[in-house]
């Protein structure tokens, strides 16, 4: 049943939810990124593909409407989930990528050079502005409280990092 | 009704990230001894020898298929998704400024902004990430100062910023031949420099 055209499908269906991400982005940030990626890049591709099938005739049509749906479906959904795993990194610039950048820019540079270049402000304040909008986290009287999300988000990966049995990341 | 040969390809993936999971335990277990090598290198290492092997029990049996190249490619395609998650995952309890941060919440409790900044300060920051990347080859030290090495990481940064950048995320402005950043070069300098970030402004400078 996993035919070319049904991976061609799952694409086309990511594509659709990739560039509703980008207008959606530069009409005006949303403040919940998560959900709104999981919305854009996930939920609009499945809708896409259920559509696309049901307009298509398939569901009266074939009775591997259903197993295809799930096939293609399946697969978009998949590179969905990639995407919101990798956006951040665009999102809240990585301090390594800055680093690279800057680097790269100066043509070399020493040590005290790159750290000037980067600022402690701009490399916390995007994470910690994106843990409240998300909810990892609340503002309590200035100060930042964990929630429920953010804490079992660490606990998962403490007993992730311990079945391997690493101690923790040195940041 | 879902064929034998797609129920036994799901099966097959459905099992991938649990051996993913198996078999980056026991190259850490196993590469525990080798000190100084950066902890992705075993993840990396793990997603990508997972997704072989899978790729070829799957091969293995779709190989008589008609549809075998795109029973590959689909595999294939999930597979990566699997290993990207991942890895990338992995990476944030390695190094992640969100896991980071919330776990310093948790050890000590009701911090301010500030004091997390502190804790987390530039300086950390950069030092950690200059070691790490010069393990990982892509920085090299050269008369004390930190030049690129392997190319492929500087260009995986410009995809990802000129991604950032069709969002509509600014990272740092870009300069002008004349060496002003476009904001001020357009409005004017002193009014308009107020409005970006300190990070902003000393890139411009």
């Amino acid at each position: 049943l996993i035919s070319l055209a049904l991976i061609v499908h799952a694409l086309a269906a990511f594509a659709v939810g990739l560039a509703a991400h980008i207008v959606w982005w530069r009409a005006g940030r949303p403040r919940d990124d998560v959900l709104a990626l999981f919305l854009c890049v996930v939920l609009l591709p499945l809708g896409a593909l259920t559509g696309m099938g049901t307009l298509g005739g398939a569901a009266e049509a074939g009775s591997h409407w259903a197993v295809e749906l799930f096939i293609s479906g399946l697969l978009a959904a998949a590179l969905g989930c990639c995407y919101i795993i990798l956006y951040p990194g665009a999102q809240a610039a990585s301090p390594s990528m800055l680093l690279l950048l800057t680097a790269n820019r100066i043509r070399g540079g020493r040590r005290e050079e790159l750290l000037a270049a980067l600022d402690s402000h701009a490399l916390c304040e995007e994470t910690l502005k994106s843990l409240v909008n998300e909810k990892f986290a609340r503002l309590e009287a200035g100060r930042l409280v964990p929630l429920a999300r953010g804490a079992g988000l660490v606990r998962v990966c403490q007993a992730w990092r311990s079945i391997l049995g690493l101690r923790d990341g040195e940041g | 009704m879902m064929t034998l040969l797609t129920a036994l390809v799901f099966a097959i993936l459905a099992a991938h990230p649990v051996c993913m999971l198996l078999i980056h335990r026991a190259l850490c277990r196993w590469g525990s001894r080798a000190h100084g090598r950066p902890p992705q290198g075993r993840a990396l290492g793990a997603a990508a020898l997972t997704s072989a092997l899978f790729l070829l029990l799957v091969s293995a049996a779709s190989w008589n298929d008609e549809h075998f190249v795109a029973i590959f490619l689909y595999s294939a395609l999930l597979c990566s998704c699997a290993s990207g998650v991942y890895f990338v995952m992995f990476c944030n309890t390695e190094s992640g400024r969100r896991y980071h941060i919330l776990k310093l919440l948790l050890t000590r409790e009701h911090l301010e902004r500030g004091e997390i900044r502190a804790a987390y300060s530039a300086q950390y920051i950069v030092d950690k990430r200059l070691d790490r990347l010069v393990q990982w080859g892509a920085l090299r030290l050269e008369r004390g100062r930190f030049v690129i090495h392997k190319r492929r990481f500087l260009l995986t940064s410009l995809l990802f910023y000129g991604w950032s950048r069709l969002l509509g995320y600014r990272w740092f402005p870009p300069l002008t031949p004349t060496g002003k950043n476009h904001r001020q070069e357009s409005k004017g300098p002193a009014s308009e420099a107020d409005e970006s970030s300190p990070f902003e402004r000393k890139m411009a400078a």
